[in-house]
């Protein structure tokens, strides 16, 4: 585990990580999850420079020989030797075609990939239909993505009580006592409502400029 | 990561085995376990296919981490709601290795420790688990997520406080108040 240096000022956080660390979860993948992860990787594999030079350097020899030959003027001149030599000309479309490929992609830039959606629908077999997504997350802007994503949630059990709660403390709440105010929204970023949290804050702050904030909250909030 | 980049086969089984299981538990313990190898699958197919564009000077941890959060909140799009979690459905099978007394106690440990997290709100688990399973800092988390430090700092301290409670609550994981 990384360093958390600055994390160790959070109250509470050495007991939750003991009681964490005690249980000792420790699921993991399936392995065949691991074999068609690593297969994934193993084909997608960029090789090295190296591996391309053979390649390479007999393409370059062949155009070469090619562009000599055809520039010289010899073959206009001498098409009958050579055909009865039996010695033609090498062409260069007659180049094995993985020569070619292997230059063009050493050459070229490497493309983006498709985008698409991240439908998580395929199963373990199916990833060669999922290595063709595309990257569209990974590329959002989070700002974006977190928001809807993860709502004022009603979310599970206990929760989505205690959210009633709050909200139902929150709308009787009195404006006029800073201290109960300021309780409602300590109630609300607990509950990560967040938003809302930020909106009575910033409430809070234009109807009590000079009250002093607590230290849960001074600096917790951005705007 | 580099060597990866740089066509070294082994390198990626290493990033692989470094990083799966905490991964792994990132998405059980916040999606339905029926969608967690897809989610944990597609993460890396991200990473093998954009391994060009990835820069050595960041922490992979975080780069991972990152690609596996934006695929999170896309599950969530998807649903269009939050996950269907039951604070049972993350309880692992006891470990034969282990003696009996022990594995009793880690086992209500577990169940204890799902249960409060699978009560948090979303934010604050997921803050949690990159804090406790991904071991990143407050501001690579702040990175991961898209906000800022404070907030994590913030999401972070409910998180804990609300964990502790909960637990001392339970009674059946020694917490020690703070």
């Amino acid at each position: 585990m990384n360093t958390r240096e600055s994390d160790n000022t959070l109250p509470g956080a050495e007991q939750v990580s003991s009681a964490y660390r005690a249980a000792n979860f420790n699921e993991e993948p399936p392995a065949e999850l691991d074999r068609a992860i690593l297969a994934a990787a193993n084909r997608h594999r960029r090789r090295p420079l190296a591996s391309y030079l053979p390649s390479l350097a007999l393409a370059a020899t062949v155009v070469l020989s090619v562009s000599l030959v055809l520039r010289s003027g010899v073959l206009n001149e001498n098409t009958e030797t050579f055909s009865d030599e039996g010695t033609s000309a090498p062409d260069i479309r007659a180049l094995p075609t993985s020569s070619l490929q292997e230059l063009d992609e050493f050459v070229e830039p490497e493309a983006p990939p498709p985008q698409d959606s991240t439908a998580p629908g395929a199963g373990i077999n199916t990833l060669g239909a999922v290595e063709g997504r595309s990257r569209e997350a990974a590329e959002n802007n989070l700002d974006e993505a977190v928001a809807p994503a993860l709502p004022e949630r009603a979310p599970l059990g206990v929760t989505a009580n205690t959210a009633a709660a709050v909200r139902t403390i929150c709308s009787n709440t009195d404006r006029e006592e800073p201290a109960a105010w300021l309780g409602c929204i300590a109630a609300l970023l607990e509950e990560g409502n967040e938003d809302e949290a930020r909106r009575e804050l910033a409430a809070f702050t234009q109807a009590y400029a000079d009250y002093p904030l607590p230290a849960d909250l001074d600096g917790q909030m951005e705007p | 990561m580099s060597r990866f980049q740089n066509g070294d086969a082994t390198a990626f089984e290493t990033l692989y085995a470094r990083h799966r299981g905490a991964l792994y538990r990132y998405f059980i313990r916040q999606v339905a376990r029926s969608a967690v190898d897809d989610l944990f699958q597609d993460v890396w197919l991200r990473v093998i296919k954009g391994q060009a564009r990835y820069r050595p000077d960041a922490p992979f941890s975080a780069y991972l981490f990152r690609i596996a959060h934006n695929i999170l909140v896309d599950h969530y799009r998807r649903a269009g709601r939050l996950p269907e979690l039951t604070s049972t459905e993350h309880l692992e099978l006891p470990d034969p290795g282990a003696g009996p007394e022990r594995e009793f106690t880690q086992s209500e440990t577990r169940a204890a420790i799902s249960a409060a997290l699978a009560d948090l709100p979303a934010a604050q688990r997921e803050t949690f688990l990159l804090h406790e399973e991904a071991g990143l800092t407050l501001e690579q988390i702040a990175t991961v997520v898209g906000t800022g430090r404070e907030t994590i700092k913030s999401r972070l301290r409910y998180a804990l406080n609300r964990l502790r409670r909960d637990l001392r609550d339970r009674e059946s994981v020694e917490v020690t108040p703070a």
